[in-house]
């Protein structure tokens, strides 16, 4: 597992384990089409339409990097630690899904993997931070000043959630093969 | 009957050194190595007679740690004349974290019942040479914290009448892990 979309693979897998019927995509970008913005993961559409009735795409928003206290040895100052801030954006049709958006919040939550095993980083962390389950605020960031379709039980949310990834600099394939020093 | 006060047993204290614009040297021991008693440098600062030494397993190179060292605590005894101790020496402790921990546990319990070795220590630029063998007493807590590590938490104790001085590291000796073959 080596970088930030295997890690929301591995998000959206445990999705699915619990949620089967949903439809899930990777990180995906606002692009311009016919003069529109929308979502798209490459070239493909990952928005909204009349297929599936619990969608997910997620968001890559920044990276903030640091340096973990404590963790140097050598002349190192310590563990790097980059944390993406992600979003996870849901389309939800309660009337064929029969989830209620925060019902639909708490099982991801409660579903979602805390800690990830990666031969790239030393290790990786992920923690729910919010949910913003005002539909039209969502629909405005994600499609812009189109006029907002969604009907009573259509809704678009977002959870925000951070992964923490924390690796040895110059460190990558080489811990990974677990050097021992010894005499 | 005369009194003989023999001549030239003082120690000659050299110049002290002053550079207004010298480099600093920082913190952390960051490097340690144990050296078997017997092997000798003639130039402790020239890289090849430490890859000898590694490669006739008279030196152990332990190249990435944290830790920390004392600077000795005093040893004081009676004194004499109007002085009313005296220096006898020091009792020094050296504390370092070895993060290589699951290949090491036969190293450090064979390394703990021995005192056939002096100790190594680097700062950031210089190496300090430990004159006497040493105890080294390691030990591997675990802590109740899941995003913790497990490492070795090693403490090397030894006495003596001199405080380690700082020499120039051996270029490249302490750079990389030397794997075990």
């Amino acid at each position: 597992m080596k970088s930030i979309q295997d890690i929301v693979d591995v998000v959206n897998e445990n999705i699915l384990s619990v949620i089967p019927t949903a439809r899930v995509y990777g990180i995906s970008k606002s692009v311009s089409r016919d003069g529109k913005i929308m979502p798209a993961v490459g070239e493909k559409y990952v928005g909204i339409d009349d297929v599936d009735s619990i969608l997910v795409y997620h968001k890559l928003t920044g990276v903030v990097n640091g340096i973990v206290p404590n963790t140097g040895y050598g002349n190192s100052r310590g563990d790097q630690s980059n944390t993406f801030q992600m979003q996870m954006i849901v389309f939800n049709d309660s009337g064929r899904s029969k989830l209620r958006d925060w019902d639909l919040v708490m099982i991801m939550q409660a579903n979602s993997p805390r800690r990830v095993n990666s031969s790239l980083y030393k290790a990786v962390n992920i923690s729910f931070v919010s949910a913003n389950l005002v539909s039209q605020q969502v629909y405005a960031q994600e499609y812009g000043n189109n006029p907002y379709p969604l009907s009573f039980n259509k809704s678009l949310f977002q959870i925000n959630y951070i992964v923490q990834a924390i690796y040895i600099p110059g460190c990558f394939v080489e811990c990974a093969e677990e050097l021992i020093c010894s005499n | 009957m005369g009194i003989y006060y023999p001549s030239g047993c003082d120690d000659i204290i050299p110049g002290h050194v002053c550079d207004p614009c010298d480099t600093i040297e920082q913190g952390r021991v960051r490097s340690v190595a144990f050296i078997k008693n017997g092997f000798a440098f003639s130039n402790i600062e020239n890289p090849t007679e430490w890859q000898a030494g590694v490669a006739s397993k008279d030196i152990i190179l332990i190249p990435q740690v944290k830790g920390t060292f004392d600077g000795g605590a005093e040893v004081e005894s009676a004194g004499y004349g109007d002085q009313a101790t005296r220096l006898t020496g020091y009792n020094f402790q050296m504390q370092f974290q070895d993060p290589n921990y699951k290949g090491n546990c036969n190293f450090y319990n064979l390394l703990k019942n021995s005192r056939n070795y002096h100790a190594y220590y680097r700062t950031e630029t210089q190496g300090h040479l430990i004159e006497t063998t040493v105890q080294v007493i390691p030990k591997n807590p675990v802590t109740d914290d899941v995003n913790s590590e497990v490492v070795w938490d090693v403490l090397v104790k030894w006495s003596g009448k001199d405080l380690p001085c700082p020499q120039d590291v051996p270029p490249g000796i302490f750079d990389e892990c030397v794997v075990a073959v």
